[in-house]
Formats: structure tokens, C-alpha cells, sequence
């Protein structure tokens, strides 16, 4: 074994042995109001340090070894990804057993649930789950959900190398690129959900199309002359749009004829599974599919059509249940930019002290990662501009929908694995290419080695240690005990069919199971409420139980700023309206009326 | 058939007509890409004509699809 190669080996070894002593120690009870940052201690930071030391050796070092690379940026994902899987007890984000539940009905059923959820009316990905929670001899779909966020996370790693290498930056920006999404990637979508599967999707049917298409060889810009560029920019520019641009003749199939037939009937399939899957992740892909189009990536306008017929056509026909009636959800947002920002934006950093600073740490990771693709975007050289326009063709969705509050974070998340792309072109740009940088080449002298490896490291090191707080910033409610599961599974034991259920907010373990048959009502509210408003709001909705736990409890103290201690007001209260504990746990409490058996 | 999906109004807002029509677009635009692929001999009218009924065929898709939503929405 070479000396670089044992170095690799130590650093490798080193840091899972500390991420495994760092999810020992970390104690889920003890959890802060800044999620699951507060219960890591130094193996967590020193072991991330190492993985993010041997991957910048790995990155600068000549020839680059693949291996490694591909061992260091999957030691930073379980760390990222793993660490909320392998620390907390179950599950995390409501969502999940949400998910589980529709998925369960499928399985149990053979149909979905009509006039239930709009998520139902998008069936592919439960359907596909119901198929292998079978295939796996499993009654549902529970065991998958705890380690889902990093399985998926890795299974992200393949589309996103063969985009790195296809879309025209270096091979070490590109390495660098996807140690960056990683980083950065605080946007907690990877639960088990239909939008981790569409996203996976996504990833998979843009890197088919960038390794399967070149672009046909553009003129050389002049030599000399500002004006003269300018003017050779301008009138590339407006070739975007022309009819030969548009009808793919601008760009080459890398692949014989039946290979590049087959790959457009596979893209075909993957796009229809994602139509059928998932809300907004379709016109994402539309929009980077067209954005391939105009750079000359993509030689076959039919995808796009046939992605847009197969969206639209699902919308109308097989979606019809959810906008039956009420089509305003569709269009509402159509053109509100303004507002669907501030929602997206403002609405978010609120709430405690503490939780604003999570929610801080989230905007400057994602501005750092923008201004850094910026300076890539003037500073590489390339044959095609497709890395800056792939970037920005998901932000148009934000003129059509605020999709609930999130839809900037949705945009963010289909857009990042181009801009960490660009972000690395900022520290290794490409410097040829018929199209070139904007501006001169900067040289490091002789310390460039050590200045490249330095920004490298503080960079990468950098993001992933705010990633570690932002992502987790919220786990102190979207996390769950035991206590909380054996709450949910003590109702579903004794509840009848169409009882009301109360809990205070929806932040607990729910919905896993009796999909529709029973009613799971929350009060949850945005703006400020007192306890005695709460009390009420409970006693109105009649439940045949209430559940109060732990994470609703820090719910209230983190994001509607209510006192410590609250929800033993509240229980006191509900104890003298007419309930009475009918099950207990350290972390929740089951109330039923007095007057039940 | 046609007098089943296109003789009154209220049938643009059931489904055969909007499916009819998506899975000709379909098959439309899987034979244009396959004779462009595998680069067969088509006359520049043939070929103009299957983009021409292409795009005919997915702008009266949209306009099913429009009906539909004004329609039951």
C-alpha cells in the first residue's frame, strides 16, 4: 500500500469511527431547541474535519483517484445525511407516516382513497412503494422510512457524477461540485415522500440527456476587440431561440441511432412515472429540459413535449380529483412573484431566538452557494452555457405557485446540483472552451496548490458544518420519541371509526395506518395564541382523544414562542374540563373524556 | 365513436376525447423522433406535414385540456 494510499485509508477509517463514537454519545433526550446540533459533541466535528480533509488531498492530488473521492463524498453524506437516521429513535418529519399511511391504503386496498388528499391524486411513487413493501414481504412501509433520507441521498450520487462529467466543467470542479451539493443540501426533502423519489427522477433523466447529447461546434469568438465581443455574445445569445436551435439540429447524439432511440423511450417512461408522482417536480423538469434544448444539449424537442403533454395530461385527467371544484389551487398564484417570496422568505425566519438562527443559517448557506456560482459563472470558459441556464430555469416556477410556502426552497433544491457546479467553477474553473470566461484568468503564483486546497477545505468544511445546523435546525419538534409512536399506536388501538382525534400541532408520528377512517385534527396556527386559546380550540373540535408529547410542546416554545412549561397549563386545564389521562409516557400523554370507558 | 366523444359540449369535459388525442400526440411525436433518428427517407413535405399535424394535434390537446378544467373546476 503507497503512502498516500494508507493516508486515504487512516482518514477514511478515522472518521467513521468517530461518526459511530458521535451517534453513540448523542443523547435524542437531551435535545436542544436548535435540533441536533445540541446533543453532537467533538467525534461528530473533528470526523466531518477528516472526510472534508481527505476529499480536498483526494481533489488536488495527481491523477485523481475516483475511488476515494466517491469513498469521501459518501463519508460526508452519512455524515449529513446519516447522523438524525442512526441518533434519533424513529423516523423524523410527520410527513413520513403521512406518507406510509396513503401508501399502506394502496397496499391494503388495490385503489387510492377518492376526495382524501391532493398527494393521492399524484399515485406513482405510492404505488411503487405499495409494489415493494409486498416484493420486501413487508405489512407496511414503516422499516423504510427511518434510514430512507441517506439511502436516497446516495442513490442521488450516480445521476449527479454522470451530470458532473457531462456538463462541461473540469473534472475536479465537477468532483467538487458534488461534494458541494452535499454540503449544502439543508433542504430536508429526502424524507420518504414522492418528491425524494420525482428527485431522483430528475436527476436521472437530465444526466441520460447531458451524457447523450454534445453541442454541434459554435464559431470561435474574435481574438481581440471588446466591442466585437460583445457584439459575437449578442448575436450568439439571440440564436437561443431560433427554429434550428429549437428543433435540436444544434446539437450531436453521442450514441448510435437504436441507442439513442432507446434512451429517449426510457426518458419517456421515467417522465411519465414522475408526472404521475409528484406535484411540481414535472414542470421543473420541463423547464431544464428546455433550457437544455436552447444550449444545445438536447437534440430531441420531443422529450419536452412529450414531458409537458404527459404533466398536463395527468393534471387534467388523472388529478381531477383535486382540482374538482376548486380551481383556484392550481392558478391562484399565477404571477404573484412578490408575494410567493415573502411567504417563501420573510414567513420563515420567525419564532424564537433560536430558531430564527437556524432559519438564518439556511439563507446564508444558500446565498454563500450563489454568490460563489456568480464568480464561477463569470470566471470558467465552456462550449456550452447550459450549467447557468439549467440553474435558473427552475426559478420560473416561482411565477406560477408558492406551492404552499416552500416553493423557493422546492426551486433551490431542483436548481442545486448546478449551482454547486457553478460554485466549483468559482475555485477550478475550465479555462477552454469556445466560449470564454468573463473575465482573465487569476494566477495563484507559487502557493496556488496550498491556496486551492485552503479554499477547498474551509468551503466545503464550512458549508457542511451550517448544513449540520440548518438541516437539523428544526428536529427538536420534526423528530419523534417512542413514547410519542406508542401515543399514536395506543389511539389506533381503541379509536372507532370516524372519531376525532386533537393533537396541538401536527408534529407527531400520525396517519400510518386507517388512512380517512379516522379524523386527525390539529389547531395548528402561524400567528400567536394563547394556552387558554388552545384549550379551546381543542374542547371544539369534540375529540375522543388528545394527544400532548414532547415535540408539540417544543413546537410551541420554538416557533409560537408560548412559555416553558406550557402544556402542563394545558393539561391542567383539560383535566379540569373533563378529560382524563388514559395512557402515559415520558414524552406524551393520551387524554380521553372522563365520561369514557 | 366521434358522435360518442365530440356530440355535445358536455362530452369535451369527459375524458375519451382529452385521452384520444394525448395518445395520438403520442404516437406522433415517437414517429417523428423515430424517423429522424434513424435518419429515414422522408420527403420535406411528409416530414413538414407530421411536425405541422403534431403541433395541431398537441394545441388541441391544451384546448381539451383548457375545457375540461373551465368546464368541471
Amino acid at each position: 500500500m503507497s503512502r498516500s494510499q494508507g493516508g486515504a485509508v487512516v482518514l477514511a477509517v478515522t472518521a467513521l469511527v468517530l461518526w459511530i463514537a458521535a451517534v453513540r454519545e448523542a443523547d435524542f433526550a437531551r435535545m436542544g431547541q436548535l435540533g441536533l446540533v445540541t446533543i453532537l459533541h467533538w467525534p461528530y466535528f473533528v470526523g466531518l474535519a477528516l472526510v472534508v480533509l481527505g476529499f480536498a488531498n483526494e481533489l488536488l492530488r495527481s491523477p485523481l483517484r475516483s475511488h476515494w473521492l466517491i469513498v469521501f463524498i459518501a463519508l460526508l453524506a452519512v455524515f449529513l445525511f446519516g447522523t438524525a437516521c442512526a441518533v434519533e429513535p424513529i423516523a423524523g418529519l410527520a410527513d413520513a407516516y403521512r406518507h406510509s399511511g396513503l401508501l399502506l391504503y394502496i397496499f391494503q386496498h388495490g385503489h387510492i382513497l377518492t376526495h382524501y388528499e391532493a398527494d393521492f391524486s399524484w399515485t406513482g411513487a405510492f404505488s411503487l412503494g405499495a409494489v415493494f413493501a409486498g416484493f420486501a414481504g413487508q405489512v407496511n412501509s414503516l422499516g423504510f422510512t427511518r434510514w430512507f433520507p441517506l439511502f436516497i441521498e446516495l442513490m442521488y450520487l450516480a445521476p449527479l457524477l454522470v451530470i458532473s462529467r457531462s456538463i462541461g466543467v473540469g473534472r475536479r470542479a465537477g468532483w467538487l461540485g458534488v461534494a458541494l451539493f452535499y454540503a449544502t443540501d439543508w433542504i430536508y426533502q429526502d424524507y420518504f415522500s414522492p418528491q425524494a423519489l420525482g428527485y431522483l427522477f430528475l436527476l436521472v433523466i437530465l444526466a441520460a440527456v447531458l451524457a447523450s447529447w454534445r453541442p454541434r461546434p459554435s464559431p470561435k469568438p474574435p481574438l481581440t476587440g471588446f466591442w466585437r465581443t460583445i457584439r459575437f455574445r449578442y448575436v450568439r445569445g439571440r440564436a437561443t431561440l431560433r427554429l434550428a436551435r429549437l428543433e435540436g439540429r444544434d446539437s450531436v447524439a453521442v450514441r448510435g441511432s437504436v441507442q439513442t432511440l432507446g434512451v429517449l423511450g426510457l426518458l419517456g417512461l421515467i417522465s411519465f412515472s414522475l408526472a404521475v408522482s409528484h406535484v411540481l417536480t414535472p414542470y421543473a423538469l420541463i423547464l431544464m429540459l428546455m433550457g437544455c434544448l436552447m444550449t444545445r444539449r438536447l437534440g430531441r424537442p420531443e422529450l419536452v413535449v412529450l414531458a409537458a403533454l404527459l404533466v398536463l395530461g395527468w393534471l387534467s385527467l388523472g388529478a381531477s380529483d383535486y382540482w374538482r371544484g376548486h380551481l383556484n389551487y392550481i392558478f391562484s398564484g399565477l404571477g404573484h412573484i412578490g408575494s410567493t417570496l415573502s411567504e417563501n422568505v420573510s414567513g420563515r425566519v420567525s419564532g424564537s431566538v433560536v430558531h430564527q438562527l437556524a432559519a438564518e443559517t439556511r439563507i446564508l448557506v444558500v446565498g454563500g452557494l450563489y454568490v460563489l456560482a456568480g464568480v464561477g459563472a463569470l470566471r470558467r470558459s465552456t462550449d456550452s452555457r447550459t450549467l447557468e441556464v439549467v440553474a435558473g430555469a427552475p426559478f420560473l416556477l416561482l411565477a406560477i405557485s408558492s406551492y404552499v410556502g416552500e416553493g423557493l426552497m422546492r426551486v433551490v433544491l431542483y436548481a442545486l446540483p448546478f449551482t454547486a457546479l457553478l460554485a466549483a467553477s468559482a475555485i477550478l474553473p475550465q479555462r477552454s472552451g469556445p466560449i470564454r470566461s468573463f473575465v482573465p484568468n487569476i494566477r495563484l503564483g507559487r502557493y496556488g496548490r496550498a491556496a486551492l486546497w485552503s479554499m477547498v477545505f474551509v468551503i466545503v468544511l464550512g458549508s457542511a458544518y451550517a448544513t449540520t445546523v440548518a438541516r437539523g435546525g428544526n428536529d427538536a419538534f420534526e423528530a419523534f420519541s417512542t413514547g410519542e409512536l406508542a401515543a399514536v399506536n395506543y389511539v389506533y388501538k381503541h379509536v372507532h371509526y370516524n372519531d376525532n382525534v386533537a393533537l396541538v400541532s401536527p408534529y407527531l408520528p400520525y396517519n400510518q395506518a386507517d388512512v380517512g377512517a379516522i379524523n386527525w385534527d390539529s389547531i395548528e396556527t402561524a400567528g400567536s395564541i394563547t394556552v387558554g386559546q388552545i384549550k379551546l380550540g381543542l374542547m371544539d373540535l369534540k375529540p375522543k382523544f388528545i394527544i400532548l408529547s414532547q415535540s408539540q410542546e417544543n413546537w410551541g416554545e420554538i416557533v409560537v414562542g408560548l412559555p416553558k412549561g406550557w402544556e402542563n397549563t394545558l393539561f391542567n386545564a383539560l383535566v379540569n374540563s373533563g378529560y382524563r389521562v388514559a395512557a402515559s409516557w415520558p414524552t406524551a400523554t393520551v387524554l380521553v373524556p372522563a365520561t369514557a370507558h | 365513436m366521434i358522435d360518442v366523444l365530440l356530440a355535445s359540449a358536455s362530452s369535451l369535459a369527459t375524458s375519451p376525447a382529452e385521452l384520444t388525442v394525448l395518445v395520438a400526440c403520442i404516437v406522433l411525436l415517437s414517429l417523428r423522433a423515430w424517423s429522424d433518428v434513424t435518419d429515414v427517407a422522408l420527403t420535406r413535405r411528409v416530414s413538414q406535414t407530421l411536425t405541422y399535424v403534431t403541433l395541431l394535434l398537441v394545441l388541441l390537446f391544451v384546448v381539451l385540456a383548457v375545457v375540461r378544467f373551465r368546464t368541471l373546476g
